[in-house]
């Protein structure tokens, strides 16, 4: 059975700024709201474990047919600390091919709280 | 025509092939193909196939380079019969052994001039020279020559030859004075994925309209020159990928003949390292440079690149993908040509026939099975 965790109010995380939080001790999680719903991330980059929750969360740029070039999923863009690997938000995964993925946790409202979902500890041999 | 070598006898300075030591040789796999041979015109030979407005008209000296190697250009069996590369019989004598019995002409065309008009009219003489004596065998197949410096004349060239089977690819030199991703460029390139027609880069001759052949201008001596100036071609490869060439032809195929082969995983794994947070600079550009070079990019050995240890050598030709990306070539009449019996005599058989022979029958249309 998941583990649920209280992060904070609802009213606590606002669209842009994550809301990070260390769980068990030692898994960092970053809240987001995007458009008005909540994901939670595990704050751990795929490609070299930087803190990706760390990074600013911007657009992307992308290609529009021939030459042309758009900025695009303005807001949804997770550009990591280290490396600036781009993640699009909410679905966690890379713009580049082939795709790697943030850990996403599920996000649950009850009573007004944020929790955030762990799967359950592993049994210790 | 006699041939001017300075005084000198092209005997005492040319090397003399090694395929004669069979502890360095095993016979190449049944259908291996040499897919970089240099033919050349004889003195005064090129002029009969210019347009008419042309023959009058003195053209460069083929033979000029800064760097004139040191133990002679050319092997010394190929001076036989003229200038080196210069007889349909001598080369094919020389080239068709060993099991060897196609191969793919890539003749040179006096280098870069600043008159493009004339580099055009030899690059189409060049091809009506060798579609009139070389490739009445069969067992040649031909490069389409055509100057980039000259885009719409490039493209007319490519356009008249598409159709004849005899040529299989488009040659163009290394040396530019635009990087070959630039925009300028694409409808050489649209032309060929169009008909299917690998471009192949190869050093040609050296006219003073090209760039210094090092990013920090001139090396001194042969050796530094040798060893270096296939990143040339390395700066083309950055520039078709970021430019989007290899986005948008899909087909397109590039085949660098003049070697680098060696160098080409690290650098590989130094442009996938970056592409990821700089692929804003170039949104056209989707996938991982390895991606790209796996499926657009193939190299012609024709020296031995890698470890000379028989044991890392089939290590490094696995790292490096030879399987796939690897042609053998001789590059005949060079000094340092590489003959079918000598290509890689250590590694496992089956690689070694992707490499001297499936690779290129693989790229190339109308080879014969």
């Amino acid at each position: 059975m998941n583990e649920k965790h209280v992060i904070c109010a609802v009213d606590d995380v606002h669209e842009g700024t994550p809301v990070i939080a260390q769980l068990r001790d030692r898994i960092s999680v970053g809240v987001y709201r995007i458009e008005g719903a909540y994901y939670a991330y595990r704050n751990h980059c795929p490609h070299a474990g930087a803190p990706v929750c760390m990074g600013v969360l911007g657009g992307a740029i992308v290609a529009t047919g021939g030459f042309g070039r758009a900025l695009m999923h303005e807001g949804r863009v997770l550009k990591c600390p280290w490396h600036a690997w781009e993640f699009l938000l909410p679905e966690g995964v890379t713009l580049t091919d082939p795709p790697l993925r943030l850990t996403r946790f599920p996000v649950a409202i009850e009573d007004g709280q944020v929790v955030v979902e762990l799967p359950p500890r592993r049994a210790r041999a | 025509m006699s041939v001017d070598f300075q005084g000198l006898d092209p005997a005492t300075l040319a090397t003399r092939s090694w395929h004669d030591r069979p502890d360095l040789c095993a016979p190449p796999p049944a259908g291996t193909i040499d897919a970089c041979v240099h033919p050349r015109p004889r003195p005064g030979e090129l002029h009969a196939y210019l347009p008419r407005a042309w023959q009058g008209r003195r053209l460069p000296a083929g033979e000029r380079y800064y760097y004139p190697n040191p133990v002679g250009d050319y092997l010394q069996e190929s001076y036989a019969a003229g200038l080196p590369g210069s007889d349909p019989a001598l080369t094919a004598s020389h080239v068709f052994t060993n099991g060897v019995d196609q191969a793919v002409l890539l003749p040179l065309t006096l280098g870069l001039l600043p008159d493009i008009d004339l580099l055009s009219a030899i690059c189409a003489a060049t091809n009506e020279w060798l579609a009139a004596t070389w490739l009445t065998d069969a067992r040649w197949k031909g490069t389409v020559r055509v100057a980039p410096s000259d885009p719409g004349a490039a493209v007319a060239e490519i356009e008249r030859w598409a159709a004849d089977p005899r040529f299989v690819q488009v040659g163009v030199p290394t040396q530019s004075m635009q990087l070959y991703g630039n925009r300028v460029f694409l409808p050489i390139w649209e032309a060929a994925a169009r008909h299917g027609l690998p471009i192949v880069l190869h050093t040609d001759a050296e006219t003073g309209v090209e760039l210094a052949p090092t990013t920090g201008g001139y090396l001194r001596h042969y050796l530094g020159f040798a060893a270096y100036h296939p990143l040339t071609a390395f700066n083309h490869l950055v520039s078709f990928m970021t430019g989007g060439v290899l986005d948008r032809l899909p087909a397109l195929r590039l085949v660098f003949a003049d070697g680098g082969y060696d160098m080409c995983a690290p650098f590989m794994w130094r442009l996938d390292k970056d592409w990821r947070p700089m692929r804003g600079d170039m949104p056209w550009m989707t996938r991982l440079p390895s991606a790209y070079i796996a499926q657009h990019v193939r190299f012609i050995a024709h020296s031995l690149e890698g470890p000379e240890d028989p044991a890392l050598l089939e290590e490094w030709l696995g790292i490096s993908d030879a399987g796939h990306t690897l042609l053998y070539g001789s590059n005949y009449p060079a000094w340092n040509m590489l003959h079918a019996d000598a290509a890689f005599p250590t590694i496992e058989p089956a690689l070694r026939r992707r490499i001297l022979a499936d690779n290129a029958r693989a790229l190339y249309n109308g080879l014969k099975p």
